[in-house]
């Protein structure tokens, strides 16, 4: 808003000094011309440079209306044509308001050139270039300042970019869910030692996996699969009976690639809110299928938590899957959380 | 000590209540896997000493002391939860991280077993606490360490060591539980702990002005006046 504002006051104020400048310069070659300034070379010149103010600022509104998003080329071309016609409009108006002028005012036409068509286009032409030099000026800030805000946006997503990176390595490791398991295990290797060891090569595989992964690097939906499946493995210890899962898989989406972890979020969030917030615990549905002939969706569902949020930290893991969705494939935002009978997180990809 | 385990995953009960079996003192004799159950067997079964988890499927540890109308001695359990802890004005309680070492199990055991063994029999123990949740901060608070309670609306502000604490039970709830210590209903509004009691002197409405050891002063009313004298008196 400021930024608007103090913009649009650095333009009338470029636009003053510019046909004021033009005003100036005028009367100082008349000077020097005839030795002498009139006051009726004072008024056409003064009227010119209003006219040229009022024109410059007609163009400039056709500019932020049409040309905005043309290119260069495009405008030249357009401008072609218009700023002659912008040149004999300002000339006519000016030789009809001097007319009326000079005969209200009875002012001496002394110093005055003789007017014939001649000068008249002599006249167009000269105010033909004062708008050509005006529109390379505008064109040309216009121009500077759409780079400076590029590089700025440039930067902005830059940031953002090593900020997302940051947080993603960060929350990959939950480490509430890490002691957890590593407890469970301790106390199966008491009752079960095989599925204790079994459990700890699902622990391996999902440590090795988050320690390799890359932020912005795509995975395939198989391996996401193997990482997920690994985690809800291990906490099955954490819950047993508590937590039951249904897959629904559409195997022709197997090697789709995608964010990596972004079905481990949906999950890991189904069963903090479904499952643990649950004395009866729950089913978790995972689905991956196809939407269209341009995208498929992993949908997660699971049952509502029996209170509101009782454990702290909702929502940074969505945030985060939603940021590295974004990075991935553009402003729109295609994860959706809908909450009615069940808790339903929907990812939108492309195929 | 009869002690109740409360987690709600069967295998980390499973693994406190083996380490428990090292330590002939503990009676385990009850477990829970949330909020519900395990108020329900503090109450129903005198628990000494709970072994807490702090996230529960309804809740968590805090709700199950502030729920209980006991407060038994606790041990808090948890994964990984420096902050929950951090929130305490840590004094009167120990907690583990999981996986819980032996070693660490009986270093915390050991700070409470002093005080167990006194709190077996008679009905009321000298070192009993209640658990205050006030907003963002909890406290474990000795009765004997409080010395004043307030009314504060329908529930009670209590005064402790450099401290006060909003509790939301009435006074009369808090009268009922002081009874048998050194307790005393000065008036409405105000319990004051005898022990803190410096001086006494009679005010200008018949009644008794008490001035505790800290310099608060207590008006007791006319009524109470002489329940007091006799409460004084040995």
């Amino acid at each position: 808003m400021t930024e608007k504002l103090t913009s649009s006051r650095q333009y009338y104020l470029a636009q003053s000094l510019f046909w004021g400048g033009y005003l100036l310069l005028n009367l100082m070659f008349m000077g020097l011309y005839f030795n002498q300034v009139s006051w009726t070379s004072i008024l056409v010149s003064t009227v010119l440079s209003v006219l040229l103010f009022g024109a410059s600022h007609g163009l400039r509104f056709l500019f932020h209306k049409y040309a905005k998003e043309w290119n260069l080329t495009k405008t030249s071309l357009n401008l072609a044509w218009l700023l002659p016609f912008a040149a004999v409009l300002v000339q006519t108006l000016l030789f009809v308001i001097i007319g009326f002028g000079i005969y209200a005012l009875a002012l001496s036409t002394a110093g005055l050139q003789r007017y014939t068509f001649g000068t008249f286009m002599g006249y167009t032409m000269n105010t033909c270039i004062m708008l050509v030099l005006w529109s390379t000026f505008y064109l040309l800030r216009v121009e500077l300042r759409k780079r400076r805000h590029a590089e700025v946006a440039q930067l902005q997503l830059q940031l953002a970019l090593k900020d997302a990176e940051l947080q993603f390595l960060r929350g990959q490791i939950n480490s509430h869910f890490l002691f957890n398991a590593l407890n469970n295990l301790r106390s199966l290797i008491r009752e079960d030692a095989e599925r204790a060891r079994a459990g700890l090569n699902d622990l391996a595989a999902l440590l090795r996996g988050l320690l390799q992964i890359d932020a912005v690097k795509k995975v395939k939906l198989r391996e996401e699969l193997e990482w997920v499946k690994g985690y809800l493995a291990l906490e099955a210890l954490q819950f047993e009976n508590r937590l039951q899962t249904e897959f629904n898989i559409d195997n022709q989406l197997l090697d789709q690639e995608l964010p990596p972890l972004i079905l481990q979020t949906l999950v890991e969030n189904a069963v903090k809110h479904g499952i643990a917030a649950r004395r009866a615990g729950g089913t978790i549905h995972i689905s991956a299928s196809k939407m269209n002939a341009r995208s498929w969706q992993l949908v997660v569902t699971n049952p509502l938590p029996e209170r509101t949020s009782p454990h702290a930290g909702n929502g940074i893991g969505l945030d985060n899957a939603r940021q590295r969705l974004r990075l991935a494939y553009g402003e729109r935002d295609t994860l959706k959380l809908e909450t009615g009978e069940h808790v339903t997180a929907c990812v939108e990809l492309p195929l | 000590m009869k002690t109740l385990v409360v987690d709600d995953s069967r295998l980390a009960r499973a693994e406190v209540i083996e380490l428990l079996k090292a330590h002939q003192e503990i009676d385990v004799v009850a477990e829970a896997a949330d909020v519900h159950s395990a108020v329900e067997s503090i109450d129903k079964h005198k628990i000494d000493l709970v072994m807490l988890d702090i996230h529960l499927p309804d809740g968590n540890g805090f709700d199950v002391l502030e729920k209980s109308e006991n407060t038994p001695k606790v041990i808090f359990t948890t994964a990984y939860e420096q902050h929950a802890i951090q929130a305490f004005q840590v004094n009167a309680l120990d907690y583990l991280l999981k996986p819980v070492t032996a070693e660490r199990l009986s270093a915390a055991l050991s700070k409470l077993t002093g005080s167990a063994v006194a709190s077996t029999s008679s009905s009321i123990d000298p070192d009993a606490q209640i658990f205050i949740r006030d907003g963002d901060s909890c406290h474990f608070v000795k009765l004997r360490e409080i010395y004043l309670v307030n009314v504060d609306g329908k529930f009670s502000r209590v005064f402790f060591r450099d401290q006060k604490a909003f509790l939301a039970r009435s006074l009369s709830y808090v009268e009922s539980k002081l009874a048998g210590l050194r307790f005393f209903r000065a008036n409405r509004q105000q319990i004051i702990n005898l022990e803190f009691v410096a001086n006494v002197e009679p005010s200008i409405s018949d009644g008794l002005n008490v001035t505790l050891i800290n310099g608060v002063t207590v008006e007791v009313s006319r009524r109470q006046a002489k329940d007091l004298k006799d409460r004084l008196e040995f």
